[in-house]
């Protein structure tokens, strides 16, 4: 098998957990679901254009969900219809209180927009390693947070910009993220992610094998900035609104415990931890309603999926902090097993001859 | 006093150190040779606890100490110069002093080691309220060595105490170690300066590889040339 | 003139909350490499006790509280060492900053899910806001306590890093751990020490947040922490006397962004403030004042 297949059938195989969900979702569940299910979808996004920079490089990224933002604001404000924007964001620069665009167009627009802005971050981002690196891409959250915030004739401030067309659908955010697994997947194991791994491994030993870890680390922020401003244009299309608080702490937050818990050196880690976390959000919501069960009304909890959320960060840390799968993809500990297993029954079939 | 059996060190897939015998008897000055990368930090980082033993034991008079932190060694009476001298640069040299004597919980025992190593080491009380990092590197080894006898150890460990001075100094760090030998001190000498080192010591081990090569008394190493030259890389005209 | 007397006299006390915050941050750090965000929990900790005490036993003397607050956070810090950052003691930094961020959000959340999400108010003694004439300029009460305080605590700091031998132990643990253990002195002992020194430093900033804002919720720790992490990056993450410098460069620079920023931009000014962070973080990693070591490296 080449390598090339090999990667090919590992990205359908990690896949197939997220598409069988979604199916059988989407053709038993009610609207409440379908809607939990374009969340989970969109999460996937986000997580493995995470994935593709941090999990490759082992620096933490903080920053992430600023080019969510810029994305989702871009497009935001793209599609809007001029009509309300002439209400809303009258005074917007550039001419854009009277100017409109299609879906896609925007989209497009949008995610070249943030990788642009994420090119140039990152030339500084990439100059430094470790916990420097993470401050940087903080500091970076903080300031594309504070302009949202404060750039009122643009984005409404605090306030939410409303009427964006809601285009996304289940259909099309499962598309898009199947789409993204085989991108990560792709990216991975591309001459350009062994190098990235390396380099994240030892900085100094790839430079000396000659990899130029500033410029290959540098494509790999960009790219990863380019699958989360995808993310964040189809989350502003699935809700039809957009503002800041979105594209903060919490979504950092969420979106990292999500990686690490399923394991950040690996799209099928992603897709786990995304999985995991989803499910037990779920049923942590359910308790935090005050349900009722076998009769009995149990009291509201609020803030029980915040306390689940910070429980499996700390406790993946201490207990399994390369994640639920591990540092290798799932395919590729399977393989390894079937092979460790053959290894060993050849073993103890030429004992058993002799 | 302090006794090695079968103890191995790894990082990994690298062995450092292969089931290493090795026995400090009280009042003896014992010299571990070896050249650069024969295991000799390593053996003496599992011996203070800095790095895990991956088999084998350690016993120090009597008692298994392997698992022992190094805080617990230190307190049992096992003090170390480390390799590369590591005096705390941004403390003065009465600082570093004085956290050498921690391990030793009896005031006047500590105020009597201070006047006995200040005596030894006059160029200490002369740059007494120093940071230890303005200090050259004969001086910072000095530190070294006096403060692991702050805490008035009952044998230390020497790792390269002669690595990176002049020769001048060399002579006057070795001229120190005879003084401490004399002095009734239980010393395991970790040195790449055979020469030097068997001089002074009475037995000696030779490391390579992270196997043991030879033991036996100090003079027997001394006077084979073939071991010396084999493993140490000495000349012909040794 | 008055004015100018007045506005320095804003930065010191803003400067020395932040430099209590930021050096705790740093204490720690310094000794173990982590940088800790769940610091600012700690404070809201400290809050909360203050409030249940009062809550419960109808205790309104500000002389009672404040004790128990400072030491609630003392209290608390330790026992996240213990629990919390222990078992990553020696992972990558990476590891221990998300462990922090975990921490962070489960103490949140507690507070949401035991207490209310809503706020709740502690008592504050009325004579902190009086005024105080002292010639040129009016101060209150509290602007002055807090400067006193902090004056007073880094005083006491300074004695123990000089004079303690823990205190000489954290020193030389900034630099090399490992040898501290190598000349007999307990790395959970050390490590402890430094957490308590940080609970204390944030209990006591605490102190004076919750007398400023007069109320407790459960994320009145992310602003400090924030502003203690900027200082303690202006001044070189990891230096002590950085981190002061830090704190007070950073109440400065604030009540400086005040004056000078027309309104319509004053808005942006954490955007400025962490811009000159990613600054000084790329091309002064050693701080503002700092000697030249790389951010967060130790000495061989």
């Amino acid at each position: 098998m080449t390598g090339m297949q090999r990667t090919f059938k590992g990205a359908a195989l990690t896949a197939l957990l997220p598409i069988a969900i979604a199916l059988l979702v989407i053709a038993l569940g009610d609207g409440a679901q379908v809607r939990i299910l374009s969340v989970f979808l969109i999460n996937l996004i986000l997580v493995i254009g995470l994935q593709m920079f941090m999990g490759n490089t082992s620096i933490v990224n903080l920053g992430h969900v600023s080019f969510m933002g810029i994305a989702g604001y871009a497009a935001a404000i793209l599609t809007i219809p001029a009509s309300i924007k002439q209400t809303i964001i009258p005074e917007a620069p550039f001419g854009l209180a009277a100017f409109q665009m299609g879906p896609i167009e925007a989209g497009i627009m949008a995610i070249i927009l943030a990788m642009l802005v994420a090119l140039i971050v990152g030339v500084v981002v990439t100059r430094e390693s470790g916990i420097s690196a993470t401050i940087l891409t903080l500091a970076l959250l903080v300031i594309v947070h504070t302009v949202l915030v404060n750039w009122v004739e643009l984005t409404r401030g605090m306030r939410a910009l409303y009427g964006v067309p809601m285009k996304a659908n289940a259909w099309l955010l499962l598309g898009c993220a199947v789409l993204v697994i085989f991108l990560g997947r792709w990216f991975r194991d591309s001459p350009l992610g062994v190098q990235l791994r390396a380099s994240g491994e030892s900085r100094i030993a790839a430079e000396s094998a000659g990899v130029n870890v500033r410029l290959v680390r540098l494509i790999a922020w960009v790219l990863s900035s380019g699958v989360v401003a995808l993310g964040g244009v189809l989350y502003v299309y699935l809700i039809g609104s957009v503002s800041p608080k979105s594209f903060y702490f919490d979504t950092t937050l969420l979106t990292l415990a999500m990686l690490i818990l399923g394991g950040m050196h690996s799209i099928s880690g992603a897709v786990i931890g995304v999985i995991v976390v989803t499910a037990g959000f779920e049923i942590m919501r359910y308790f935090e309603s005050s349900p009722v069960i076998f009769g009995v009304k149990f009291p509201e909890f609020l803030g029980l999926t915040g306390f689940f959320l910070g429980l499996i960060i700390v406790l993946s840390m201490a207990l399994r902090p390369k994640g639920v799968v591990g540092t290798d993809e799932i395919d590729e500990s399977w393989e390894r097993r079937r092979q460790d297993q053959s290894e060993r029954t050849s073993a103890a079939a030429s004992r058993s001859h002799a | 006093m302090l006794e090695l059996n079968s103890v191995s060190v790894d990082y990994g897939a690298v062995k450092a150190v292969q089931s290493v015998n090795l026995r400090v008897n009280e009042g003896e000055v014992v010299a571990l040779l070896g050249p650069n990368g024969a295991g000799k930090t390593s053996l003496i980082s599992a011996v203070m606890g800095i790095v895990q033993v991956s088999s084998g034991n350690i016993r120090f008079e009597g008692r298994d100490v392997t698992l022992a932190p190094p805080e617990e060694k230190v307190r049992c009476g096992i003090g170390i110069s480390p390799e590369g001298r590591r005096v705390f640069a941004n403390l003065t040299v009465a600082e570093n002093l004085q956290l050498g004597g921690s391990a030793q919980p009896d005031k006047a025992i500590r105020a009597e080691q201070l006047t006995k190593y200040l005596e030894m080491f006059p160029i200490l009380k002369e740059r007494y309220h120093q940071k230890a990092g303005t200090l050259s590197g004969g001086e910072q080894q000095q530190l070294a060595i006096s403060r692991c006898l702050m805490s008035r150890p009952r044998i230390v460990m020497l790792d390269e105490p002669s690595l990176g001075l002049a020769p001048v100094i060399v002579e006057r760090i070795f001229e120190l170690i005879a003084e401490l030998k004399a002095s009734g001190l239980t010393i395991l000498l970790v040195e790449q300066n055979a020469n030097e080192a068997l001089s002074v010591a009475d037995r000696a081990y030779l490391l390579h590889s992270g196997r043991l090569r030879f033991e036996g008394a100090a003079q027997e190493l001394l006077n084979s040339h073939d071991l010396m030259s084999h493993y140490m890389g000495l000349g012909e005209a040794q | 003139m008055e004015y100018v007397v007045q506005q320095i006299l804003n930065a010191l006390s803003i400067g020395g909350n932040y430099a209590l915050l930021a050096l705790g941050l740093a204490i720690v750090f310094s000794v173990i490499g982590l940088v800790n965000f769940a610091y600012g929990e700690v404070i809201a900790v400290a809050g909360y006790v203050m409030f249940a005490v009062f809550a419960v036993s109808g205790i309104d003397y500000a002389v009672v509280l404040m004790p128990i607050g400072i030491l609630a956070a003392v209290g608390i810090s330790i026992a996240l060492e213990r629990v919390a950052f222990r078992p990553v003691r020696y992972a990558p930094a990476a590891t221990g900053l998300l462990t922090a961020f975990g921490v962070s959000i489960v103490v949140k959340n507690f507070f949401v899910t035991l207490v209310a999400t809503r706020s709740k108010s502690v008592p504050t003694p009325e004579w902190l806001a009086y005024q105080i004439d002292i010639g040129l300029a009016r101060i209150q009460v509290i602007q002055l306590l807090e400067t006193t305080a902090t004056a007073v605590a880094l005083l006491l700091l300074v004695l123990i890093l000089r004079r303690t031998n823990i205190g000489l132990a954290m020193r030389a643990a900034a630099r090399d751990f490992d040898m501290v253990r190598m000349v007999g002195i307990n790395a959970n002992k050390v490590i402890a020490a430094a957490f308590a020194v940080s609970g204390f430093l944030a209990g006591l900033a605490a102190i004076f947040i919750i007398a400023r804002r007069g109320v407790v919720d459960p994320f009145m720790g992310f602003t400090p922490v924030l502003k203690a992490f900027v200082a303690a990056v202006l001044g070189g993450f990891g230096s002590l006397g950085g981190a002061v410098v830090g704190g007070f460069f950073l109440g400065a620079l604030e009540v400086f962004f005040q004056i000078v920023l027309p309104p319509s931009i004053s808005g942006y000014r954490d955007a400025f403030v962490f811009v000159l962070v990613s600054v000084i973080l790329v091309w002064r990693p050693e701080g503002l004042m700092g000697t030249k070591r790389q951010f967060g490296d130790k000495d061989e």
